[in-house]
């Protein structure tokens, strides 16, 4: 039997890994648990084994190529799979589970699934051009009330007038987000209705039940090309399903190409057709519109870069590609910088009497976890954290709250030969310094030896980053959003200093916290690093 | 063993196959299309679409020459010679098949005449008629394999005079007697042929009505129409058991004023299609089968394996020639990476029985069982002119609308030539036109298709021809 042994998912979430090594040939006889190759997601590498025995006939990927899961990566003649590993199985159903949920199958012909009620939330439409947000000025309406569209569901009060705010659709209320006297930006939510089978008023009702052999997302389709043919999600819901926008096949075909969902135009035509011209005029209007800075896109082209001379003609130059690491935090740290407004905070740390018991400690106790500057950052910095909860949060622009974390996560920077990752150690408030710096050390050669798992790298809070080791004074590290903070530690040095009319030496660490200024203020950040500071100095604190 | 590798092979080459794999030649890919048929076409030019209409063509005229007696012009009675009406019917098929190896040859579509099984995701074992064995490599495959009618096994009581449409459209003899066991579109046709013929037929079907899935008030005047050509319909009724006899074959019925036992000549049975996905090794890919025998795809025509695309009858209702020409193109573009999709809103249902029927969109009884809210707008073709000069004034134009901005949403007409008017209709249910686009419009005269401009009036207000009175109230309103 010949088998196609494809790329199983990798991790949660992870839809497409690049290839980095592969470890077999042509010819190779493999057993069942062997190493096929090696993968790099955008956080780690990882090994892809084989569930099954057989001759490698054919290798179908190559180095450096960007495959999606379920691509073939080999084809074994001789093939079986080995029935002692579970894995195999595992394996297989990974792979079945991402092309197709085994739901119920394409229903030609039921429009009785059209006929179910469903809740549809109401949120506050533009009220006038250019106003962002109203006052509540009296909601018109009660849970369980029975409302047609067009109904008026509340008063509204801009800086300029009072609006009725009616409902689009007909249907059951049942439940208001807001109440009189609140404040609500345009695309909040008002109430959520119950809506039954009718139509929406201003949407066509048109589809032949036997128009769709297979119901599926409208998400706009950007189709593959033909060498990389994506598996198919066969099995489309069909909650996502609503009656098409009035528009001919050529406007609708515009609309897929370009990602425009028509469903969010007004047509122009009569009866509200949308034609091609809708779409020109939407997509102009969308350009006009300043880039939304709410909400984390982690594209690299928010802002193009200018393009690049020719080199070439100045001196030789090489190419080397970006490994996907590199891509993607080049791509997060753009992000950030173009997003967060930065502010670094510097100081510089008394630890004299810090280094000198921890080099005793280290001297006297070889066995055991070795402590470092870093793992003491750590138990510092959570103990400041609970002074200042705010430097432990994220900012959600978009619902205008900050999120503050009750758990203390924290991300180290990890330099390795493969690039810049950031392991994390959970719950640093309930270890100790031991356990901390074990985890640590544990992590860090993990990191190096690229074997960080995804999760390994997930849920930090704050993040500490240290230069100590390579030299430097000072450095302005970029904050790894969505955490609003982040300690840069750089070199210890000998200063001199008067104390008493006595000249004294002192060890001096100097610290860089960069922070999130819509988060933070410049206040609360200079309290906090004079507080960490002098938890580094009195360090009997962080006991 | 030959070993061969195409970047597409196109699976199957009927109205689905050959669209497709003209489609990527002309867009620069290497094709590759195997086709099983002594003559590639499908069943649409060889055992179905085409031969039907050529030989209901032929009735129809036998028809109107009976009914001319009516205008004062009165023919003889019809001599029929079978085997040139056959030789007409395949030189039809022939030349139209032909055609299709023509247009290979000229856009660089190799054409394999074989059969083709997957032995795994990129692999096709082909078998041609001699017994040659090789195979077939290919970046993608677009699986295109079709349909046959369905023949439960308790009918199939091996004696070749209980025939499905393909031995139907044979004409072997004209049969004495001829039952025809299901009323829908393929039963209708094909008994209204060999009724023109001169055979006495019968037609038994186990639902309510003729043409299950058509809006009653358009199946009625064909009704009455076939219930003087044929010797008797029964709905309600089951066929229970076929048995051979030398008088023919005996069929026991169970239904009300049946006669529980009939001999026939020959029996038809035409109770639906199922797809082929059974025998062509569709299970040595991934591609997920549904429990009616359809690959399941998405709306670009991907299967559950990224390899294969599926279109046509293979890949869902309807089993229609032109739903499948439409995937073809989709599957192609997909391909190549263009934004296609599968979202026609429109797979127009024509039934080539005479009067025609034919619907797209949404029926009233759909309509109805979505609770979708909507006005429904009948013209009748007796207030038509040309209806009137063909004296053939049973027709019925009807218009559904959705009342708030007057769109169209469902089309029903019958009447000779349904089958061509049904045309504007999907263009302007694909178009989202409203009634008054419709209205508006000027339509030739004297044509039928008047009775569509004159079906939209009655959506907005009062059409031309006819006049219905209203209750007060709607007068009032046009909302344009």
């Amino acid at each position: 039997m010949a088998i196609e042994f494809k790329l199983p998912e990798v991790a949660e979430g992870i839809e497409s890994v690049d290839i980095a090594e592969i470890l077999v040939a042509e010819g190779d006889r493999i057993e069942p648990g062997a190493v096929i190759c090696e993968v790099e997601t955008d956080k780690s590498v990882a090994e892809i084994d084989c569930p099954y025995s057989g001759t490698v006939a054919r290798i179908l990927v190559s180095p450096g190529q960007t495959v999606p899961v379920g691509t073939p990566l080999v084809l074994l003649e001789d093939a079986a799979a080995s029935a002692a590993t579970p894995t195999a199985e595992v394996l297989e159903s990974a792979v079945k589970t991402n092309i197709s949920d085994d739901t119920a199958p394409p229903q030609p012909a039921a429009p009785a699934s059209d006929t179910e009620n469903f809740e549809v939330e109401i949120s506050l439409p533009e009220v006038a051009e250019g106003v962002t947000s109203v006052d509540i000025a009296e909601v018109l309406v009660s849970v369980g009330d029975v409302i047609k569209a067009g109904d008026v569901i509340c008063e509204a009060e801009t800086d300029k007038s009072v609006a009725e705010i009616d409902c689009p659709d007909a249907g059951t209320i049942r439940a208001i987000h807001v109440a009189g006297g609140q404040t609500v930006n345009v695309g909040e939510p008002l109430v959520t209705i119950e809506v039954s089978t009718a139509p929406e008023a201003d949407a066509p009702a048109t589809p032949a039940s036997t128009a769709s052999p297979v119901t599926s997302a409208e998400t706009p389709v950007v189709a593959a090309p033909a060498d990389a043919l994506a598996p198919a999600n066969v099995t489309g819901s069909p909650s996502t399903q609503r009656t098409p926008a009035p528009a001919g096949p050529a406007t609708r075909r515009l609309a897929r190409k370009l990602g425009v969902d028509l469903h969010q135009l007004r047509g122009s035509a009569r009866g509200g057709r949308i034609v091609i011209e809708d779409i020109e005029g939407y997509v102009r209007s969308r350009l006009a519109q300043p880039a939304e800075v709410a909400g984390g896109t982690a594209s690299m082209g928010i802002v193009a870069a200018a393009p690049l001379p020719d080199f070439s003609k100045f001196g030789p130059v090489e190419k080397q590609p970006l490994n996907k690491i590199s891509r993607t935090a080049a791509a997060n740290l753009h992000s950030a910088w173009i997003t967060i407004p930065h502010v670094t905070q510097h100081n510089q740390a008394d630890i004299t009497e810090l280094e000198s018991a921890r080099k005793r400690y280290v001297k006297d106790n070889p066995k055991s976890p070795k402590i470092t500057m870093t793992a003491i950052m750590i138990k510092a910095v959570v103990g400041a954290l609970r002074t200042f909860p705010k430097v432990n949060s994220s900012i959600d622009l978009t619902s205008g709250e900050l999120i503050l974390k009750k758990y203390y996560n924290i991300g180290v920077a990890v330099d390795t030969p493969n690039g810049l990752v950031v392991p994390v150690i959970r719950n640093c408030d309930q270890k100790n310094v031991l356990q901390v710096a074990a985890e640590l050390t544990d992590l860090a050669l993990k990191a190096r030896d690229r074997k960080l798992k995804p999760e390994d790298m997930q849920g930090a809070s704050f993040t500490i980053t240290n230069l100590g080791g390579i030299g430097g004074t000072s450095f302005t590290p970029i904050v790894n959003h969505p955490e609003v903070a982040i300690l840069g530690m750089s070199r210890g040095q000998k200063v001199l200093q008067m104390e008493e009319g006595k000249i004294i030496e002192r060890l001096m660490l100097p610290l860089s916290m960069s922070y999130d200024h819509r988060a933070i203020n410049g206040a609360d950040a200079a309290r906090f690093i004079v507080k960490l500071s002098g938890s580094l100095t009195n360090f009997f604190e962080l006991f | 063993m030959a070993n061969k590798h195409a970047q597409l092979v196109v699976l199957g080459g009927g109205p689905g196959g050959y669209p497709a794999a003209f489609a990527a030649a002309d867009n620069g890919m290497q094709v590759v299309l195997v086709d099983e048929g002594r003559q590639p076409g499908g069943v649409c030019l060889n055992r179905g679409c085409i031969p039907s209409k050529t030989l209901l063509h032929v009735a129809k005229l036998i028809n109107e020459s009976r009914e001319a007696a009516d205008w004062g012009v009165t023919f003889q009675p019809p001599e029929i010679d079978l085997e040139k009406l056959r030789n007409f019917k395949n030189n039809v098929v022939g030349s139209l098949c032909g055609g299709i190896e023509g247009l290979c040859k000229a856009r660089g579509v190799e054409l394999i005449k074989a059969r083709g099984t997957f032995t795994d995701s990129s692999t096709l074992e082909l078998k041609s008629a001699d017994g040659e064995v090789s195979t077939l490599s290919f970046d993608h495959c677009i699986v295109a394999i079709g349909s046959v009618p369905t023949m439960p096994p308790f009918f199939d009581i091996g004696d070749d005079r209980v025939m499905d449409s393909t031995g139907a459209l044979e004409l072997n003899d004209i049969p004495d007697r001829l039952l025809v066991v299901g009323g829908g579109y393929i039963g209708l046709e094909m008994g209204s042929v060999y009724a023109a013929l001169g055979s006495e037929v019968t037609v038994v079907e186990m639902s309510s009505g003729l043409l299950p899935g058509a809006d009653r008030d358009l199946v009625s005047p064909l009704r009455k129409r076939l219930t003087k050509q044929f010797s008797a319909i029964h709905v309600n009724t089951k066929v229970a058991r076929l048995a051979p006899a030398d008088s023919g074959i005996v069929a026991s019925l169970e239904g009300e004023g049946v006669d529980p036992e009939l001999t026939f000549d020959r029996v038809l049975i035409s109770i639906g299609r199922r797809p082929n996905s059974g025998n062509c090794g569709l299970q040595n890919t991934q591609v997920d089968i549904d429990n009616k025998g359809f690959i399941k795809i998405d709306r670009n025509q991907r299967t559950a394996d990224p390899k294969l695309l599926a279109i046509g009858d293979i890949a869902g209702e309807p089993m229609l020639a032109h739903k499948a020409t439409r995937e073809a193109k989709v599957a192609v573009e997909t391909l190549l990476g263009e934004p296609a999709e599968f979202d026609n809103i429109a797979i127009p249902a024509v039934v080539f029985t005479d009067p025609e029927l034919a619907w797209a969109g949404k029926t009233e009884a759909e309509a109805k069982a979505e609770e979708l809210e909507y006005t429904a707008h009948r013209f009748p073709w007796a207030a038509s002119g040309r209806a009137q000069t063909l004296g053939r004034t049973e027709g019925i134009t009807k218009i559904l609308v959705e009342p708030t901005k007057q769109r169209v949403i469902g089309v029903g007409i019958v009447g000779p030539g349904a089958g061509e008017m049904i045309a504007e209709a999907v263009m302007a249910l694909e178009m989202g036109a409203t009634a008054r686009d419709l209205a508006d419009s000027i339509h030739a005269h004297p044509t039928l298709s008047e009775t569509m401009m004159e079906a939209a009036e009655s959506a907005i207000g009062q059409p031309t021809h006819f006049f219905r009175a209203k209750p007060k109230k709607n007068i009032a309103g046009s909302p344009q």
